[in-house]
């Protein structure tokens, strides 16, 4: 979906702005604190009915207010269609073309794609944090990567509880453990293969190499083989997962390693670099998106060129308007303010929002 | 403001029930209230009277008032085939198919270490005797598509199988009658996983 326009009533300290947004790059200017990245929060509110950057979706409500409200106006091919999220302290309402609906139906109308500083968790935080951002990616796409990703979950925690208490029937849960797990890390090895792809793809205008790939390597030949591998290995973890009295073994466990140009990222990105590869990975998720289901997700680039040259920053704005609209936010307008042609700019100063 | 005691623990007790939240079980106590001594009496007895004389099954663990329940009794069904399911009302939805002309087996719940539920827990070892003793061509499991119920059925087949009998999993899927078009994505890619030759 293509957003035509996005208003905000009550959004942090936004008190109403109402945007008329253009197809490729849309740039927020201002100094920090003024409410440029609420306005992203608004459309991710809109994509999933959440917040991206808080668990607590009623602490985005304006201080004072009851309730807050984000409605976007978008075209999906032909037809358009109107998406509205309200929040009160109780709860939200969801509503399409102003018929309430549940998430389920709200969901997957709109999707984003999400850089902002706090991901770089995603390159140099711990490797769960690596392993969430390739389920995440995965099941924005498909229902049934989030079913199972979250049914695994759910067989993790039955197995530690039945190694916690030391009971019989063990094997029943060593069983789902190799089935939902080796599904799951068929599932998650193909989307890896997907992103390597996509970013092998692109290198061509960035220069620098970046890979991604996950140990144990995946996905197998066959499912019976995966499964086979993940049998083996809890067979070889026995006597430690009894130790442990935890699941030691399986894709809660997988390592997922991103490189660049050969080197673990982890260990040796500089923060500017750090930045390029978490955008690179931006960008070949929006690849993704597109192949997969035939329409763009809308890119959120919070404060995009923070330790970015500006080279990198007109590069990643050119790669992503290529791609998808995009909405991008910057302390620094200067070359914004060069990008003529390429996008329309907004100034956002103290929680209002005008066109520049 | 507390109300007074017998209201209180009223409430208390049927905020035990499942189903109930605290609004539930307020509503529920004045409705009582505002009635006759007679219908709370009716109530009051017939919840007392609930145990009495009721038991389970020596067979296959049903809710009976009898010895042996009434499916198991029936000289109509065969012994051949066993369903076997995680609670006694489950019967009941089996039986609503009017199809199904084989015998029980009611496992009273489902493996879920978090909730201290281990094989121990669970009513299967009539089932096991059953199937040794022979004269079972097939035991059809019937628990839900949870990940428990699944973990059930997985430790169930590794125990039956050994023993002969052909041991099946119900399949699960798209509701029938229903469109595709109106099924969630999660109940349609389950149904083309578990597809089949044609
Ligand atoms: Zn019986």
């Amino acid at each position: 979906m293509q957003l035509l326009r996005v208003e905000i009533r009550d959004l942090r300290n936004i008190v109403r702005a109402d945007l008329e947004l253009g197809p490729g790059l849309n740039v927020f200017m201002g100094r920090n604190a003024q409410g440029k990245t609420s306005l992203l929060e608004a459309v991710g509110l809109l994509a999933r009915g959440r917040s991206f950057r808080t668990e607590t979706t009623a602490s985005l409500i304006r201080r004072g207010q009851p309730s807050l409200a984000a409605r976007g106006t978008g075209r999906d091919r032909d037809s358009e269609t109107r998406i509205e999220v309200e929040v009160t302290a109780d709860g939200r309402r969801l509503r399409i073309d102003g018929e309430d609906v549940s998430p389920q139906r709200f969901n997957g109308r709109l999707d984003v794609v999400v850089y902002a500083t706090d991901r770089l968790r995603v390159i140099r935080g711990p490797m769960r944090e690596r392993r969430q951002f390739l389920d995440r990616g995965a099941g924005a796409l498909w229902p049934a990567y989030r079913q199972l990703h979250r049914e695994y979950e759910r067989v993790v925690r039955q197995r530690n509880a039945a190694l916690e208490s030391g009971a019989r029937g063990l094997e029943a849960w060593d069983e789902r453990l190799v089935e939902t797990g080796a599904a799951l890390r068929q599932r998650r090895g193909h989307y890896v293969a997907r992103l390597q792809q996509a970013l092998a793809r692109a290198q061509a205008g960035r220069g620098e190499a970046y890979t991604v790939a996950l140990t144990p390597a995946a996905p197998w030949d066959s499912d019976d083989a995966a499964r086979a591998a993940l049998a083996a290995e809890v067979e070889a973890r026995r006597s430690a997962e009894r130790r442990a009295r935890m699941s030691l073994v399986g894709p809660h466990r997988d390592a997922v390693a991103i490189t660049v140009e050969g080197q673990e990222a982890m260990s040796v990105a500089s923060s500017g670099q750090a930045r390029s590869v978490l955008l690179a990975l931006t960008i070949a998720t929006l690849d993704i998106y597109r192949e997969e289901t035939g329409r763009p997700a809308i890119a959120l680039l919070d404060d995009l060129d923070s330790e970015l040259d500006e080279e990198r920053t007109t590069g990643v704005c050119r790669e992503v308007a290529a791609r998808s609209q995009a909405l991008v936010t910057t302390a620094h307008p200067a070359w914004a303010e060069r990008l003529d042609g390429l996008a329309r700019r907004f100034h956002v100063d103290a929680g209002t929002v005008a066109p520049a | 403001m507390d109300y007074p005691a017998p209201v209180q623990k009223l409430i208390d007790e049927l905020r035990r029930l499942p189903g109930i939240g605290p609004k539930s079980a307020q509503r529920i106590a004045f409705h009582l209230l505002r009635g006759t001594r007679e219908d709370a009496e009716r109530l009051g007895g017939s919840i007392s009277r609930l145990m009495d004389g009721i038991r389970l099954c020596r067979i296959c663990n049903a809710i009976t008032d009898a010895e042996t329940c009434a499916q198991c009794t029936d000289p109509g069904r065969s012994d051949r085939t066993i369903c076997v399911v995680e609670e006694p009302h489950d019967i009941l939805a089996v039986e609503r198919t009017r199809d199904f002309k084989g015998r029980y087996h009611v496992l009273h719940g489902a493996l879920s270490p978090l909730q201290g539920i281990g094989p121990d827990e669970l009513k299967a070892h009539g089932l096991i005797e059953r199937v040794r003793l022979g004269g079972v061509d097939e035991v059809i499991l019937a628990t839900s598509p949870t990940v428990e119920g699944e973990a059930t059925a997985a430790w169930l087949a590794r125990l039956l199988k050994p023993l002969g009998a052909r041991v099946t999993r119900i399949a699960m899927g798209v509701p029938v009658g229903s469109d595709l078009e109106w099924s969630d994505e999660v109940t349609i890619a389950k149904a083309l996983e578990g597809r089949r030759d044609y």
